[in-house]
């Protein structure tokens, strides 16, 4: 297995560690403006004493707590974390949705690799994606769907590509996405075709949260992947995408009138 | 085009609506020339199928003549006759390549819904509810056929409207319910439930090699048409007792494979609903599900049950006990209309002899004008009414 496919792999296991220990997700002006509140709360509380003396004190003792350790409790329910981060990380721990999906498609691998090698092909079955142009060797220019009729664009490159194995790719700097993901294709017995897992995970803006209201209207990373791996697997098996839209049907109203 | 629109219980209205269109390269719109009720519509006609839209066109038993082609399609050309199996398969999916067309994958365009639901997601099907993928179906004048390479079959024209429209339902059901059975040559093969699968699946008994067929029901007409069409032994379970009857009739062994035409006819299609309607409508519910387990419990050991009849949720009391303990068969299933159209062309033709005619099972005609007509009397009138057909 070549290096860098491992370090996508521990990647995505350094993530899920890095869940289980208590870490800063403070950054040093948040943490310098828990400590500051603390204090000032802690004088006012303990100075004027009584129900309303007693609560402000304990407010004060849990801001400083937070702003010393750096970490808040809050935040990390909430998944969100503003400590400053190198530029190595494309997305960092305890950030964004992480999804994970198989499918097997009955063609194959070196038929499904090669449609999903090129990156134009992408927009053919994945909903929400207008287009993708490559823009280098590796890179691409990504334009995709965003709420209210928006678009946003991002840069991304293909970091590891093994020929009917394995695609990985992550987002560059400076776009409106973050996201890193792999597809792996394995042979399956019987001809049974080609079974491919797609390891992914984005940073939505505003965090997990976003996500998961998205997720009440289906438009969460989890249903966005299962819908575009299976019009993936149609597009391969069938050639077109099932659709009912545009077909004929009477009124949508019982007002509609007998012949 | 006229076309049967769907507005809710017991409502259903001929409406004047847009001509189908050609929406992928594998379709095909067919001018539509015979078209069937089948008894699965009146669930569609009596509400109890979810996730229905106002103005749905209903129908998945229809045939007709290719006037339109999407480019992809290169084996079926403008004028030929067709009849259309009711399950929408690709053709080009594991399930359809190991011809379970009727679990195809990539079909039903709401398998995520289906899935939600079940698990997993079956083909989708003409006209029945978006669940199944919300295919306007073909109680119309014209109808888009996706697919259409693979599911269209060509029919000669030595074939009358009649003999061929229910080349896409009934009688690949009854076909494959014998087939199902593991009928041996000899055997004694009882079906429960005489409606139209049930007078289909008599007949197939004998093509797969019965040598007796007992057929139970309990409405004369259905009784009298097994007799005389189906050449089975009859009886109506209001006057006998089936179980005792049966271990009579067989010499104290019990039939080889026994075959559930019923279903259980009276389902929502979500399994709490099911297992609200056993709880809530006892009799009615315990009646519905009485045909399994009395084949169950009839069939000898060793034998096969098979179940074309529709089962959708949960059942209360079923003997696995003692399917188990004498060592039975089952198998079920939605039927893999397209891989025994060829056959059954062939057997409806008749290769040299008079071909088998499966149009005795009609007794009622509308123009397609009067469908509502044709839905109420079919609903209100079991006994007489066994097969309505309509003609745009």
């Amino acid at each position: 297995m070549p290096v860098s496919t491992q370090s996508v792999e521990s990647f995505f296991e350094s993530m899920k560690a890095s869940q289980r220990t208590l870490t800063a997700n403070l950054n040093d002006t948040e943490k310098w403006l828990s400590i500051a509140a603390g204090a000032y709360l802690g004088v006012k509380g303990l100075s004027r004493g009584g129900p309303s003396g007693l609560l402000a004190t304990g407010l004060a003792a849990g801001l400083l707590y937070r702003g010393l350790t750096g970490h808040c409790y809050l935040y990390d329910q909430l998944g969100i974390d503003t400590t400053e981060k190198s530029s190595l990380t494309v997305i960092p721990a305890q950030q964004g949705v992480h999804v994970k999906k198989s499918v097997t498609i009955a063609k194959p691998i070196e038929e499904v690799f090669r449609f999903w090698d090129d990156v134009e092909n992408l927009p053919r079955f994945m909903t929400h994606i207008i287009s993708v142009t490559t823009t280098g060797e590796s890179r691409s220019h990504w334009i995709a769907e965003a709420p209210l009729g928006l678009q946003v664009e991002w840069d991304a490159e293909v970091f590891n590509r093994v020929p009917n194995e394995l695609i990985a790719w992550q987002s560059l700097p400076g776009g409106a996405v973050q996201s890193v993901g792999s597809i792996r294709f394995a042979e399956q017995p019987n001809g049974r075709g080609t079974s491919v897992t797609l390891n992914m995970k984005y940073n939505p803006t505003g965090g997990k949260v976003t996500d998961a209201i998205a997720g009440l209207f289906g438009r969460d990373l989890a249903s966005e992947i299962d819908g575009d791996l299976r019009n993936f697997k149609r597009l391969l098996e069938a050639g077109e995408l099932p659709t009912v839209d545009g077909q004929t049907h009477g009124p949508r109203s019982s007002l509609s009138r007998m012949l | 085009m006229k076309a049967l629109c769907w507005y809710g219980k017991q409502d259903v209205r001929v409406l004047n609506v847009d001509d189908p269109a050609i929406l992928n390269p594998r379709d095909a719109i067919i001018r539509i020339t015979s078209t069937a009720i089948c008894g699965s519509d009146l669930h569609l006609y009596n509400g109890m199928i979810p996730t229905m839209q106002l103005g749905d066109i209903l129908g998945h038993e229809f045939m007709g003549e290719v006037i339109e082609l999407g480019s992809s399609v290169t084996n079926l050309k403008i004028g030929d006759r067709v009849v259309i199996p009711f399950t929408i398969s690709c053709g080009g999916c594991f399930f359809c390549n190991r011809q379970l067309y009727s679990l195809c994958d990539n079909s039903n365009p709401n398998a995520a819904m289906a899935e939600k639901m079940y698990g997993y997601s079956g083909s989708a099907l003409y006209g029945y509810s978006h669940l199944f993928g919300g295919y306007a179906g073909g109680q119309a004048e014209y109808v888009r056929v996706p697919f259409a390479d693979v599911g269209a079959f060509k029919i000669p024209d030595e074939l009358s409207d009649d003999q061929a429209l229910f080349l896409t339902d009934i009688l690949p059901t009854g076909f494959m319910a014998a087939e199902n059975a593991n009928i041996q040559r000899g055997d004694t093969v009882a079906v429960w439930g005489c409606g139209p699968v049930g007078q289909f699946t008599i007949q197939s008994a004998y093509w797969h090699g019965a040598e007796r067929v007992i057929a139970i029901d309990h409405i004369p007409e259905r009784l009298e048409m097994a007799r005389t069409h189906g050449k089975a032994e009859t009886l109506n379970y209001e006057e006998v007792n089936v179980l005792e009857t049966l271990n009579e009739m067989t010499g104290g062994i019990g039939p080889d494979a026994c075959i559930d035409c019923v279903g259980l006819e009276s389902h929502g299609f979500s399994p709490d609903a099911i297992y609200d309607k056993v709880k809530t409508k006892l009799m009615l519910a315990t009646d519905r599900l009485h045909a399994l387990r009395e084949a169950i419990t009839a069939c000898r050991k060793g034998g096969s049950v098979s179940v074309p009849g529709v089962y959708a949720g949960y059942l209360d009391k079923f003997p696995f006990g003692a399917a188990f303990s004498k060592g039975l068969t089952l198998k079920m299933g939605q039927t893999h209309v397209h891989r025994y159209l060829d056959e059954l062309i062939k057997k409806v033709i008749g290769n040299g002899k008079p071909g088998f005619d499966p149009s005795y099972i009609i007794t009622h005609r509308y123009p397609l004008s009067s469908a509502p007509e044709a839905y109420k009397t079919f609903y209100e009138n079991k006994g007489e009414c066994i097969k309505v057909v309509l003609t745009p």
